[in-house]
């Protein structure tokens, strides 16, 4: 056929027109079988981690956040007693992304089996966490996660990692930990219990470390708290504004305290969820991004990374949460201000 | 070319492995296991022959100029419906092949073959000639896939042969440090890593390059 423009427009058109009518049916042909085979998967792998059960946990299930992902609760009966609670979750710490797994736990929270849904780890490597022998799983099976401290070997905790796989491996224990928060909350009724910023008041002012009672009141801030701080005879001993912003693994709650005079005292770190090893070097006391702003006005820092001619030591390595952390402290610094200004004027 | 000389072409003296060297990236991303190469490469032989025919039928109602985008939305809306197939009816080594299904639509023994061969010749010669590459590409990579297996895990389609000859040594009451060398042999790392895939690829070209010559 001749290509002139309007032979090229008609042919095109009619092939993409037709290819889309073909992909169409396609679809509505394959639509209920890719549903039901989906939902065979799922009622497939519940039989896999919960005993006996005669109902459809499917029908009724609940989604609650745990560490600030996503968990599905299922409830599987036995008659009128529940048989057992499959949890789907998913953790980010993956090797290769997100990995989904399903974690069946005994009414009184023993895990009875534990099944990956969906992963992308490497081939032979982190893979592994799909075989049913593998060490990771061996340690969660028949355990009560009450009764472990859910971090694997290399971490200080009980879980054994895969060789040569301790990534795949920590992010197995987040999954089971998420799975965990959400089981207690869905079937024990246990309400998730927030670190509370104002416990770390008294950590990040000066006066607690002089050996003085402190009277905190609190404000709303717009990232948490604003906590103002007098001693028992009355003086300002400070103040300490929680900050909170997205790091790599979720969100970063700091409480950064100032003394009276503006400078920083300290940084505490209510809640983080980053790697180990890396990002999370932000709960050790000298982490470098603390040493830099312990004892300084950030109104006269240059608050940005050395490599940007700024005043500020990131972690190596870990530049997403370094950059998170340096936010907050800017954000802390800047409520501060805001917050001192209001009320000296309606002084 | 007589049609059994266009079908066993593709096979041995045009394969699209080791001598055309076309589709490295399925070949080396998919043969981690026999099972997945295999599978990868009945996927790509379905959707080759199917392609060829198509193209080959509209040859002469595509102007040349938009040829190439024609014959490559034609390919995606094959390897599309393929996909939706395989999720309904065949779920599990959908799963396991993962992302390296749509990632046919870029394989270039696709394109390459339309424009090569199924433009310019009649249904059933394409359609052979699809045949003859496909079924290539699927004993090269089940091929490949077997090697990195083997040597990777001691494993072949599934089947621990490692261990099942560590379980026959015990029956004959061999040393126990030799039959527990067999047993507690993990495989060679290497070889399921992309590093081992291109050095089994390597030797595989030259041994198949060396006995194709030979037979000539």
């Amino acid at each position: 056929m001749e290509s002139s423009l309007k032979n090229m427009v008609l042919t095109l058109a009619a092939i993409t027109l037709i290819s889309a009518g073909a992909l169409s049916v396609v679809y509505s042909m394959t639509e209920e079988a890719i549903q039901l085979s989906k939902a065979a998967k799922t009622l497939d792998a519940l039989g896999n981690v919960l005993p006996d059960f005669d109902n459809d946990p499917s029908v009724d299930t609940v989604t609650v956040m745990a560490n600030n992902l996503p968990a599905k609760v299922y409830t599987a009966m036995n008659g009128s007693l529940p048989a057992g609670y499959a949890v789907e979750t998913v953790t980010r710490l993956g090797y290769s992304g997100e990995i989904r797994f399903i974690v069946g736990f005994l009414p009184n929270g023993d895990i009875y089996n534990i099944e990956v849904l969906e992963h992308a780890e490497t081939p032979g490597l982190g893979s592994k966490i799909k075989d049913d022998d593998n060490p990771v799983l061996l340690s969660f099976k028949g355990k009560n996660p009450a009764d472990l401290v859910m971090k694997v070997t290399k971490d200080g905790g009980d879980i054994d990692v895969i060789t040569a796989s301790t990534i795949s491996s920590r992010a197995y224990t987040d999954a089971v930990e998420r799975a965990y928060i959400a089981f207690r909350e869905v079937a024990l009724g246990e309400e998730q219990t927030r670190p509370e910023a104002i416990n770390f008041v008294a950590a990040v002012l000066p006066a607690e470390d002089n050996g003085e009672e402190l009277s905190i009141t609190a404000y709303n801030g717009t990232h948490g708290g604003i906590f103002v701080a007098y001693t028992t005879s009355g003086d300002l001993a400070g103040s300490a504004v929680e900050s909170t912003t997205e790091g790599y693994g979720g969100p970063i709650r700091l409480l950064v305290g100032f003394s009276p005079g503006g400078t920083v005292y300290d940084i505490a770190v209510i809640e983080q969820m980053e790697t180990p090893g890396f990002g999370a070097e932000i709960e050790e006391h000298d982490n470098p991004l603390a040493v830099s702003f312990r004892g300084h006005d950030p109104g006269k820092m240059k608050i940005a990374f050395r490599s940007e001619n700024g005043d500020v030591d990131g972690i190596s390595g870990s530049s997403i949460t370094s950059q998170a952390y340096m936010d907050a402290v800017a954000n802390a610094y800047r409520e501060m201000v805001k917050f001192k200004e209001l009320n000296e004027r309606d002084e | 070319m007589n049609k059994l000389a266009i079908f066993t072409r593709g096979i041995i003296k045009d394969n699209p492995v080791f001598v055309l060297l076309l589709g490295m990236c399925p070949t080396l991303g998919t043969t981690s296991l026999a099972v997945t190469g295999f599978g990868m490469g009945a996927a790509t032989l379905f959707v080759l022959v199917l392609s060829n025919i198509v193209v080959s039928s509209v040859k002469n109602l595509i102007p040349a100029k938009v040829r190439i985008p024609a014959y490559i939305v034609i390919i995606a809306s094959l390897v599309t419906i393929l996909k939706l197939c395989m999720e309904a009816y065949m779920t599990e080594l959908y799963e396991a092949l993962g992302v390296f299904i749509p990632l046919i639509v870029v394989n270039c023994i696709i394109l390459g073959r339309a424009e090569a061969f199924a433009s310019k010749n009649n249904m059933v010669d394409s359609a052979l000639d699809g045949m003859g590459i496909g079924i290539g590409f699927t004993m090269a990579l089940t091929l490949l896939g077997a090697v990195r297996e083997i040597l990777g895990t001691g494993s072949v389609f599934g089947y621990n042969f490692v261990k099942g000859i560590g379980g026959l040594l015990e029956k004959w009451g061999a040393n126990e440090a030799v039959v527990n060398s067999f047993m507690q042999w993990d495989g060679v790392l290497l070889f399921v890593l992309a590093p081992g895939a291109f050095i089994a690829l390597g030797y595989l070209l030259v041994i198949f390059n060396k006995v194709a010559a030979k037979s000539k």
